[in-house]
């Protein structure tokens, strides 16, 4: 297991990440931190560089300036050993069609060096409401909502120290929300596990997060506890109509 | 190793990796039923069956070698399932050397699996059976797949299209056959890919030509290494957005 050793139990750390892709503007100086055990939210509008921001945690795109940190690890460059703090879930995680839903899960994990048993899988997957017997069929007939609860699924193996989730909530059923959004407090309370999410909808976040920030246009414009009496909806509106 | 595991289990439930094998091993009972149909040709060509089916492996492996081997990188990158990898603790350089390990270990099961059979089924029937020669010549055509794959690699990294890198690749070796019988100088011709797809002769006359097979060796070698590692040079440079 790596030692974190950084101040204030921060676990993620963003230093003026800026984002350019041919002469269009992505991310410019976003920088916050996200401390370990908490959760945290994300939100934006569509477009405002929430996914790249995820995606350059896990080095699929690379920062035109500014760095971060995952654990202790500076990056980029990019290091397996700060990939292996954090599991994974983006807006469209894709899977092989051919397989079923447990053999992607395995095939994953095996990458992380991680072989779960049959039975751990099947606990996770009824805790999230993944109805058993679709683990056992081909991806390429999942729905939309099965699919995103697969990406969700598969991030949990090996449990990480950080949650990565791109809108975890898209795609789903409100009885799908609310049993991502258990999942995500029991993992939360019982392993501490660290969650970053992110999210278009206020509300989502709200209901969970401890913290959350405001991306807009590629800038982060509000970072804060959430406390009854911040309104996140509010103060999004109050940012977008500011302009 | 990590990848390579991975692309092994993802083979196994991919109908394309059994496909080619499959057509390797018709290509051995094509070669068989000739040999049935006019045996006195072979035996008056002193030819065994093993050796009979390199020619065919070579024409047709590259095929193969391009498409059965597992899903190229561009198709990984536009159905996704590259990203989903990516999350892992595993580097671009890493997933990539593992797909292109794989693709050789596969272009040596097309030649090799229908080579030993076909040396088995000559050691039952005539006493014969596998050879240093055959050895030879099964990895110089091995060889001549693997070049092929790896400028299906180097292409395919720069597209996102799958068909791009297999199309590009056959097309080079199309290119290369068209020139070559063209004509020209010999200096020119042996630096073309498909000039070396009868190259597995070279162990089979009475006295082999070590020159000969080692400059193909390194013609081969560099087709297929400076494919894979131009390929994953441009792979590293770039993004999944």
């Amino acid at each position: 297991m790596v030692n974190i050793l950084m101040e204030n139990d921060v676990i993620l750390k963003f230093k003026n990440v800026g984002k350019k892709i041919r002469d269009r503007v992505i991310l410019e100086g976003v920088s916050f931190e996200v401390r370990e055990g908490e959760i945290f939210g994300l939100l934006g509008g569509n477009g405002a560089g929430k996914s790249t921001l995820i995606r350059l945690l896990f080095g699929l795109v690379l920062p035109s300036a500014g760095y971060f940190y995952v654990g202790d690890y500076r990056c980029p460059p990019h290091n397996p050993e700060a990939k292996a703090l954090m599991g994974g879930c983006l807006d469209n995680t894709s899977f092989y069609g051919n397989l079923t839903g447990i053999e992607n899960i395995t095939l994953f994990a095996s990458l992380s060096s991680c072989y779960p048993r049959r039975g751990e899988i099947e606990y996770f997957a009824s805790l999230l409401g993944f109805e058993l017997s679709l683990l056992y069929k081909k991806v390429s007939g999942y729905s939309q909502g099965e699919k995103k609860k697969l990406s969700l699924l598969h991030s949990l193996f090996p449990l990480p120290r950080i949650l990565v989730w791109d809108e975890p909530w898209v795609g789903l059923d409100p009885r799908g929300a609310k049993e991502v959004q258990e999942l995500i407090l029991a993992l939360n309370a019982e392993e501490r596990v660290t969650f970053f999410l992110s999210s278009p909808v206020s509300q989502e976040v709200e209901k969970i997060a401890q913290r959350a920030a405001i991306l807009h246009q590629g800038k982060i414009k509000w970072n804060d506890y959430l406390t009854p009496n911040v309104s996140l909806e509010e103060i999004y509106w109050e940012i977008i109509e500011r302009k | 190793m990590k990848a390579i595991k991975a692309e092994i289990k993802k083979a196994i439930h991919n109908p394309r990796f059994y496909g080619g094998i499959l057509i390797s091993w018709a290509l051995a009972g094509l070669v068989v039923a000739q040999a049935w149909r006019d045996p006195l040709s072979f035996y008056l060509g002193k030819i065994t069956l093993s050796f009979s089916l390199l020619y065919p492996l070579a024409l047709f492996g590259p095929v193969g070698g391009i498409w059965g081997g597992t899903e190229n990188i561009a198709e990984e990158r536009m159905e996704g399932t590259l990203s989903t990898t990516l999350l892992r603790p595993l580097s671009r350089w890493e997933w990539y050397w593992g797909k292109a390990g794989f693709t050789l270990f596969y272009n040596l099961l097309l030649v090799f699996t229908p080579l030993l059979g076909m040396a088995l089924l000559e050691k039952i029937m005539w006493g014969g059976g596998f050879s240093f020669r055959l050895l030879g010549g099964g990895v110089m055509v091995a060889l001549y797949i693997s070049s092929f794959s790896a400028l299906s690699y180097l292409f395919s990294s720069l597209f996102y299209r799958p068909w791009g890198g297999p199309l590009l690749a056959l097309g080079i070796g199309a290119f290369s056959w068209i020139v070559e019988r063209l004509g020209g100088g010999e200096n020119v011709q042996i630096y073309l890919i498909t000039h070396h797809l009868s190259s597995f002769n070279i162990f089979f006359l009475p006295r082999i030509d070590w020159h000969q097979a080692l400059s193909s060796f390194l013609i081969l070698g560099s087709y297929t290494g400076g494919g894979l590692l131009i390929g994953a040079l441009i792979f590293m440079r770039q993004e999944e957005k």
